[in-house]
């Protein structure tokens, strides 16, 4: 079934991935990134994987069953809905240009996707069980039920992807969303009959009542056995017994994708040359430019072009101008994010004391783990244009201005969004957050000066790949260091703001003036620095690979 | 031998080529012409069996490429324009497994001896990632001519490569095609087309412009009159006023 160069291939590319994985950990930056991990493990997950096998699940296996089934519709759905017969079988560019035209029949290269494929889900399946450890009853149910979970979702797909292949875009349209129709029209029948018949609108009480209506037998009965696999309370008969079933099931579908045997190379070479590109445009930094770009041939607004301010000007407008270009879906997924913290808060939203604690806590953790990452519209995203950045008639620290406006402005607008929701479900600002408000534009120059400045002296791409060892190690540095940097602006700014109080006698607004006007001070202390590293940044040696 | 017979390739409603037919004995060298998008890349996508044809057929080393793919393929080498490396193998990997790929025996004699020829000894265990553009191209050249093909096909070939690295490719083109390969040079490089090929192609709009022996392009547009340089006839043959079959079609 498999040519045994495909098999060949598969095992250096395997090597290769060790390979490289080792050698992010040569060197003082490896060993450094290293120690890091290992500490995050040893501190973070160690104790929660060890007490997830020692202790007994914290989720009772019949709530496994009730919603993984669910979760593999939507997904299988949410699949289907986005289904084009454009999409194809994404290969690597490398793979295409290697195995296309190579002495291969359409089944071995199916067949090596799909090892490949298998492969890299054991993995991802190994990986999540100890995530979840807590929540399983046997880790090894929860790794074969995941394993066969995430199989089943992903052969689906290239399944859909051949039959799209397969038969003419029009009919497989139609038929897409005939099936469609079909499955939303149970499922509204399932949900509506389940609510009226639940004894109260607890989501698990609406959940069983959906499962055990005839809608939801019918469309939850090809995941059934999966969910019933994740949630297996003996090793025999019932991972046994579901686990081979669940097997049985996702064999099924290697043998249809194989046997379907569609020409899938042309829609493949298409699907592979966007999928190249969009990773090219990531590696280069503009990750929302890639994702939101415009359908070719339409016009653009251009922003109103900002004054020169020493050079500063036309460098954060070319990063608003990229920003704006991504912001629609930039926007969306920030929607999807926050619409998923404000769930906890609307089940607490009686207490006002907690709301406000809780949307302090997640305001932080989002503003310095995800909008750092999300918004690199800065020197992160000039990686590759360090060289033009140094011919500019402009000045270092113009330039950096320059560079960190743009993500200043928007995490500093996003940030206030996120208040203003807060200060909606609460019916009013509570002053912590008003304070907030003020201190916000300083502190986010400061995560963000911090971001520029490790990334100008240990330069690195965005995406180095899933087995880039050094920039997960370097994530957790960056994060701590962010966290250690703003624990000492704030020790000293509360340290004058608390000297200020008693100097003009017990002032509250000398208190928060001071301690303001610090946290700015400080902030702009680290400009110099960031200017600094900037010049000494070489392009010829120290852009990344 | 590279046989090409009435190729069509439409996307929903563009024509990308517009019936063209050829051959590429062996021993010849096609010099494929024409602007961008005149479906160079298609035409030699679709003799690689990457791309099926909307009509047509192709043929090569006597194996039809619908029907006999596989033989077809061994007989082939091509080397796309901006050739996509395994970012993470080494160069002498990406050559072990076009070895196992192809079947290529006593491969590491021939993988050394094209290291050497590419100079690429130096990089022989460094990743792909990390190579520049034009050492990449080479890797790519070495990996096409590890199974010594009978056809080869070449998307723009020169770019990126050095000097030296130009003169050792055109060398073992040349000393391919002595060796009985049919091989076809898509390029925008006309003096290189003029220097290397026998035969050259014109192609516009999908449509084939002149196909002929290299030495009776300027006879087939006589009309031009005198001693054109090949770029004059290129430019002449491509303009939109003279969109109906050149001479030669």
């Amino acid at each position: 079934m498999m040519h045994p160069s495909l098999l060949k291939l598969i095992r250096l590319i395997s090597r290769a991935k060790v390979r490289r994985l080792l050698r992010g950990l040569r060197g003082v930056k490896g060993i450094v990134a290293a120690c890091f991990i290992c500490g995050f493990f040893a501190i973070g997950l160690a104790p929660v994987i060890a007490i997830g096998f020692l202790k007994e699940s914290i989720t009772s296996p019949e709530t496994i069953r009730s919603i993984a089934p669910l979760g593999m519709l939507a997904i299988c759905v949410s699949n289907l809905l986005v289904a084009k017969p454009e999409n194809g079988i994404p290969f690597l560019p490398a793979e295409v240009d290697f195995l296309f035209p190579g002495p291969f029949h359409r089944r071995e290269l199916l067949a090596y996707k799909i090892l490949g494929m298998l492969m890299a889900t054991t993995g991802a399946s190994i990986l999540f069980s100890l995530f979840l450890i807590a929540h399983l009853t046997h880790w090894l149910a929860g790794f074969v039920g995941l394993f066969l979970i995430l199989s089943f979702i992903q052969l689906v797909q290239v399944s859909v992807a051949l039959v799209a292949a397969t038969v003419a875009g029009r009919a497989f349209t139609r038929g897409r969303k005939l099936f469609l129709l079909v499955v939303g029209i149970c499922l509204v029948y399932g949900l509506a009959d389940a609510l009226a018949s639940a004894a109260n609108r607890d989501i698990l009480t609406v959940i069983a009542q959906f499962r055990s209506s005839w809608a939801g037998m019918f469309l939850l009965a090809p995941f059934e056995v999966f969910g019933r696999t994740l949630a297996a309370e003996t090793y025999v008969p019932e991972l046994l017994g579901w686990g081979s079933l669940g097997l049985l099931i996702n064999a099924g579908l290697v043998l249809l994708v194989l046997l379907l045997d569609a020409n899938f190379l042309e829609t493949s070479v298409v699907a592979s040359q966007k999928m190249y590109e969009r990773l090219q445009t990531i590696r280069r930094g503009t990750v929302w430019v890639s994702i939101g770009s415009s359908k070719p041939g339409r016009s653009h607004r251009r922003l109103p072009q900002l004054p020169w301010w020493g050079g500063a000007g036309p460098i954060a407008w070319r990063q608003m101008s990229t920003a704006r270009r991504g912001a629609r879906r930039m926007f969306v997924l920030l929607f999807f994010i926050g619409a998923a913290s404000a769930v906890p808060f609307m089940m607490r939203i009686d207490n006002p004391q907690a709301l406000v604690g809780a949307a302090s806590g997640m305001l932080v953790m989002f503003s310095l783990v995800f909008l750092p990452q999300m918004i690199a519209f800065d020197f992160r995203a000039d990686v590759d244009r360090m060289e033009t950045l140094k011919a500019l008639p402009i000045s270092s620290t113009a330039i950096v201005i320059g560079e960190l406006l743009t993500p200043l402005i928007v995490a500093t607008a996003i940030q206030i969004v996120l208040i203003a929701a807060v200060a909606l479900l609460q019916q009013g600002l509570p002053w912590e957050l008003l304070i907030a408000v003020v201190f916000i534009p300083p502190a986010n120059l400061l995560v963000f000066g911090m971001e520029n400045l490790m990334f100008l002296w240990y330069p690195y791409r965005q995406f180095g790949g899933f087995s880039d060892m050094q920039a997960y190690g370097r994530q957790m540095m960056i994060m701590l260091l962010k966290m250690l940097l703003l624990g000492l602006v704030a020790g000293i700014a509360i340290g004058l703001g608390g000297a200020a109080y008693w100097l003009a006698g017990r002032s509250t607004m000398a208190f928060a003036v001071v301690s303001w006007l610090s946290v700015c001070g400080l902030s702009i202390g680290l400009l110099p620095a960031i200017a600094h590293a900037y010049r000494q940044f070489d392009p010829s040696t120290d852009t990344p690979a | 031998m590279i046989v090409v017979e009435d190729f069509h390739k439409t996307y929903g409603e563009t024509v990308a080529v517009s019936g063209i037919s050829f051959r590429v004995g062996p021993g010849e060298i096609l010099g494929l012409v024409g602007p961008n998008g005149a479906g160079k890349t298609t035409t030699l996508r679709a003799i690689s069996g990457i791309i099926p044809p909307t009509h047509g057929r192709f043929a090569v080393g006597g194996h039809d490429v619908a029907t006999a793919a596989i033989e077809a393929k061994r007989q082939l080498a091509y080397v796309p324009d901006d050739p996509k490396l395994f970012e993470m193998l080494t160069v002498a990997e990406h050559l072990q497994f076009v070895a196992a790929a192809y079947r290529v025996a006593d491969s590491s004699e021939k993988s050394a001896r094209l290291i050497e020829q590419f100079e690429l000894t130096e990089k022989e265990n460094t990743i792909a990632q990390e190579l520049s553009r034009g050492m990449r191209q080479k890797v790519a050249l070495c990996c096409a001519y590890l199974h010594s093909p009978k056809a080869m096909l070449f998307d723009e070939p020169l770019t990126g490569l050095d000097p030296r690295a130009i003169r050792t490719l055109k060398d073992s083109m040349m000393r391919q095609a002595e060796d009985g390969a049919a091989i076809i040079i898509s390029s925008h490089l006309l003096a290189l087309v003029e220097d290397m090929c026998s035969h050259l192609m014109i192609l516009d709009h999908g449509r084939k412009r002149f196909f002929g022996p290299m030495n009776e392009v300027r006879t087939a547009f006589a009309e031009l009159g005198g001693e054109k340089s090949l770029e004059e006839i290129f430019f002449h043959a491509t303009e939109r006023d003279n969109l109906a079959d050149g001479p030669g079609s």
